[in-house]
């Protein structure tokens, strides 16, 4: 990855707040199961992706583990933390930052999965465990560009791990558990090809974006680029303040979240909403619910209202509508109005 | 008075004409923002031979080539496995992404190169580095790289791929005498005879890049810029970017610190246009595009007059690209959507140059096809590997090291600290393929398909079959034809959803070109395989198998068979879809059907769900 100072920076980028808004959400809350964006070429998907590692919050890890487990769950830690003995409530850990793993599509399955070390074993003889992208990935973020071409087994690998939260490795004599939890995010453009039904219910939300069409806005994006292209560190830290306050804002956010609450009739307006959206199984309603604390705990308030669920229905709903296969793949808002008022 | 003085590449400077390209790869060496460059033109325009030829006016500089040869190991690199036994560590051979940082990579033939790679390659140049884990091997490559490709029909790249250049440029074949002429002089004189001035092109090219920080935009020519992308309305934001990089270029090429308008208008041209998406124009709801366009000219005029009280002055107003869009938007309102097929896809009027592609295809004969399966299985992705059975054909070098690794200590003796490998240590590749097929659908739209409501069940049958590609990831194009007119409404996509919305854009009318649409859909389809070697595409014929209209003059029926037999030869699949109804049968197309050697299906005894179960067969049952 680049040197996260020099990115474009995540406040720098024009509009699109709908795309920001997603991701920031699934900061805060990391069950809302990841985000898909999906839009046409040139819609800065891949650049707020990135850049969004220097807002991420720090967390606790085991300090030693190479599967970045955290303390707090000592039936999902690795096998190697508990061979070597981290298990008791007591193992020193230390601050990260959270960040951004990027799974390229040119990945094979062993560096995604983790295999044998080959230099420990040229070396030593001994057979241990190389900790794969998923390892890595392990209460971060796990970013996919262009995931509508990645390959079928790799997607399959992906479905697996994503529904267990567990990174099971049988290969080559090494025989291997990890805990890996982590938030999928993937970008696209429909343009390339559909991405698998599987994959795409996986996401907990999905944004579309397009491209700004006004000239202000234009002449925007055009001068922020290059400035930052002629000069990027002296861009980056003009941008600095804004990303900071950002930052700040996300980690109250986290603070918030968990103590966020729900009312009954907000409840049952998420299950109307799912009704009439005709949805298969439950997993648009538990994201809408998430989605709306998380923007609550993001906008400083304790309770979600009405406005949150409908604004989060926008979120989970628009690939989980039941449609037949070639019907516009774009969501209607409209049919919300009726609730609005 | 010539010399031919054999085969010395000629020189930057020496093409003749071609300003436009050589403009686009100045630009793209001096200004670094501009990282890849697509020149599309006809064989034989010297697309490659002036790419190469950058080589000459670069310092020092890298370039490396990719060609349709490359596998996915050598562009990114690959476990070294003589310097992994002799040193006793996995060492890694850097591919030619890494080896071209600080340079050019060459992609000749961007056609004929998988997606995969030519995405890879793309992406790597535009985010300056390339992520790469596979082999067992984990790291960050720098690529600061600008790629410049070269595709000879370039309708043989999707829409999307063709957008995510940065610049795209065509070339010509020269009608003037003089300029052949010269052509011909150059290429076989002595290279005494080449004009002096190209020892200047390094330094020009230096001093723009030198100029290049100091070039400023005004706020009027970047409202002008944004003004006349926002008319032409391409994809995303990132071309304005792209084009305003161009123009500063230009201008610090020309030894100014402004930028002008005539270099918004030549940025446009190269870095824009080609963005366009060709969908808008016959998207389901075409005056609600003509609309919209309306509206941003309404409301960019009002702006317009707006930044002029602003600025005060006497400035030119920037026509052009506006005012061409403009016309055009207004041309595909006029035009009544099936004969205008200028925007319904890329029309191909076959007598001009295909008899003479596919002729060159023709393959030595009795040689019979989809006798054997194919042995070359080195292609496609190394997905993981297994132990091989028999002699082992495609070593995993990764793997083969893995098992041997933990055994070193033991067979390592004093002596030799070389790694040792042990035939059972060996391991093999399994290699995935693209998972979907490419089936073209290729319908007839004459006047006789348009009675008994034959175009509906031709219809009917694609839909199912779209329906059945939409789960199972292929691959679908769309070609129709009537009179002299083979049309291509889809190129081959994934996005089934998109070839779903052209669908009901199909209407009828006119002659039946059997063969003519049979000769071109090989030839696209042939070319089709050559690109993907690993599998085969499936031609569906939807028409009643009539044939009115020959190319030659002569029967039509017997010409139709002919072509037939030809067909035959290219490693294809048909499957025969035939609406022919009435009384009177002439079974033609069962007879079309045999000579193929395919699958034939008639839509009166068949539901349009079978024939998608017919194409699925075909998919099943043959050797990939």
């Amino acid at each position: 990855m680049a040197d996260r100072h020099t990115l474009f920076p995540f406040s720098a980028i024009m509009g699109q707040e709908r795309m920001k808004q997603g991701l920031i959400f699934n900061v805060i809350n990391p069950s809302i199961g990841g985000v898909l964006i999906r839009g046409e070429k040139g819609t800065a998907k891949s650049t707020a992706v990135r850049s969004l590692a220097a807002l991420l919050p720090e967390r606790n890890v085991i300090e030693g583990c190479r599967c970045n487990c955290g303390p707090s769950n000592v039936s999902g830690l690795c096998i190697e933390c508990i061979d070597s003995g981290r298990t008791s409530p007591t193992t020193p850990t230390k601050r990260v930052p959270m960040e951004v793993v990027e799974l390229p599509l040119n990945a094979t399955e062993d560096r995604v999965a983790g295999t044998l070390d080959i230099e420990k074993a040229l070396r030593e003889g001994t057979q241990q465990f190389e900790p794969g992208i998923l390892a890595r990935a392990n209460g971060n973020i796990l970013y996919v560009d262009e995931v509508n071409l990645l390959d079928d087994h790799i997607v399959d690998m992906l479905l697996d791990v994503a529904a267990m939260g567990v990174n099971h490795v049988e290969r080559e004599g090494v025989s291997f558990r990890h805990q890996s939890r982590f938030v999928l995010v993937g970008t696209m453009n429909p343009e390339e090809g559909d991405i698998r039904p599987q994959l795409l219910d996986r996401f907990g939300i999905v944004v579309d974006v397009c491209a700004q069409r006004n000239t202000d806005e234009r002449m925007e994006i055009v001068q922020r680029r290059l400035a930052y292209d002629n000069d990027p560190v002296s861009f980056t830290r003009r941008w600095t303040g804004d990303d900071t306050d950002l930052r700040k804002a996300i980690v109250s956010a986290l603070e918030r979240s968990a103590s966020v609450t729900v009312d009954t009739s907000q409840l049952r307006l998420t299950s109307e909403i799912c009704i009439e959206a005709g949805v298969d199984g439950h997993r648009a309603d538990i994201a809408i619910i998430k989605t709306a604390c998380a923007k609550a705990a993001f906008e400083g308030r304790d309770h979600t209202n009405r406005e949150d669920i409908l604004d989060a229905a926008l979120f989970a709903l628009p690939h989980r509508t039941r449609r037949k296969p070639f019907e516009e793949a774009t969501f209607d808002h409209s049919f919300l109005e009726k609730w609005r008022q | 008075m010539i010399h031919c003085s054999g085969c010395s590449s000629l020189r930057f400077s020496a093409f003749v004409g071609m300003e436009q390209v050589k403009m686009a790869l100045r630009i793209a060496s001096t200004n670094e923002h501009i990282r890849s460059l697509l020149i599309a033109g006809p064989t034989g325009t010297a697309k490659s031979a002036i790419a190469s030829s950058i080589g000459d006016v670069l310092r020092g500089e890298p370039v490396s080539r990719i060609s349709p040869g490359t596998t996915e190991d050598r562009v990114m690199g690959h476990l070294d496995i003589g310097k992994t036994i002799s040193s006793g560590q996995p060492v890694y051979e850097s591919g030619v992404l890494a080896r071209a940082h600080g340079g050019f990579i060459i992609v000749d033939n961007a056609d004929l190169i998988s997606r995969g790679i030519i995405g890879t390659v793309l992406q790597a140049a535009q985010e300056r580095l390339l992520i790469v884990e596979r082999d067992g091997c984990s790291m960050v490559i720098p690529t600061r790289i600008t790629v410049i490709a070269t595709v000879a029909n370039e309708q043989d790249l999707s829409p999307s791929l063709i957008q995510s250049f940065d610049i795209m440029v065509r070339t010509s074949t020269f009608v003037g005498i003089a300029d052949r002429c010269e052509v011909i002089e150059r290429n076989c004189g002595s290279p005494s005879q080449e004009p002096p001035t190209f020892t200047n092109e390094s330094e020009a090219l230096e001093r723009a890049s030198d100029r290049l920080p100091k070039v400023r935009f005004s706020l009027w020519q970047m409202r002008n810029l944004c003004e006349a992308v926002g008319a032409l309305s391409p994809q995303g934001n990132r071309c304005e970017i792209v084009a305003a990089h161009v123009a500063r270029a230009l201008a610090a090429l020309d030894g100014r610190d402004e930028v002008s308008d005539e270099d918004i208008k030549t940025a446009l041209e190269l870095a824009v246009i080609h963005c366009v998406n060709p969908q808008i124009q016959y998207s389901e709801d075409r005056s609600r595009v003509v609309d919209l366009r309306e509206n941003d000219r309404h409301e960019s005029d009002q702006a317009q007059q707006a930044t002029k009280r602003q600025c005060n002055k006497d400035h030119v107003r920037l026509h052009t690209p506006a005012t061409r869009s403009e016309v055009e938007a207004t041309d595909t309102t006029e035009t009544p959507p099936p004969k205008d097929t200028g925007t319904l896809g890329d029309t191909i009027r076959i007598p001009s140059f295909l008899p003479r592609l596919i002729d060159r295809k023709v393959r030595p004969g009795g040689h019979g096809r989809r006798t054997r399966t194919r042995t070359d299985r080195q292609t496609g992705r190394y997905i993981r590997h297994r132990i091989p059975s028999g002699r082992p054909r495609d070593i995993a070098v990764d793997a083969t090291l893995r098992a041997a690794a933990p055994f070193q200590k033991v067979r390592m003796t004093t002596h030799c600290r070389r790694l040792i490998v042990l035939p059972g240590d060996i391991r093999e590749k399994v290699r995935e393929t693209r998972t979907g097929s490419t089936i073209l659908l290729l319908v007839d739209t004459s006047t006789s398909m348009g009675l008994n409501r034959r175009i509906e069940r031709a219809r009917g049958a694609c839909l199912s079959l779209l329906k059945q590609a939409y789960s199972k990831r292929d691959t679908v194009g769309l070609i129709t034809f009537h009179d002299s007119y083979v049309t291509t409404i889809l190129p081959p996509t994934r996005s089934v959803e998109r070839a779903h919305r052209l669908l009901p854009l199909i209407t009828t009318g006119g002659k039946t070109p059997l063969a003519q649409a049979i000769e071109a859909v090989v030839t696209y389809a042939s070319g089709l395989r050559s690109r993907d070697r690993d599998s085969i595409p499936v031609v569906a014929m939807f028409s009643d198998f009539r044939p009115t209209q020959s190319q030659g003059g002569g029967d039509p029926v017997e010409e139709m068979f002919r072509i037939a037999h030809r067909a035959s030869h290219e490693k294809l699949r048909f499957l025969i879809v035939d609406s022919e109804c009435g009384f009177v049968r002439l079974g033609y197309g069962r007879k079309l059907c045999d000579i193929l050697d395919g699958t034939y299906i008639h839509t009166d005894e068949e539901s349009n769900a079978s024939v998608a179960n017919g194409i699925r067969q075909i998919l099943r049952g043959a050797p990939g």
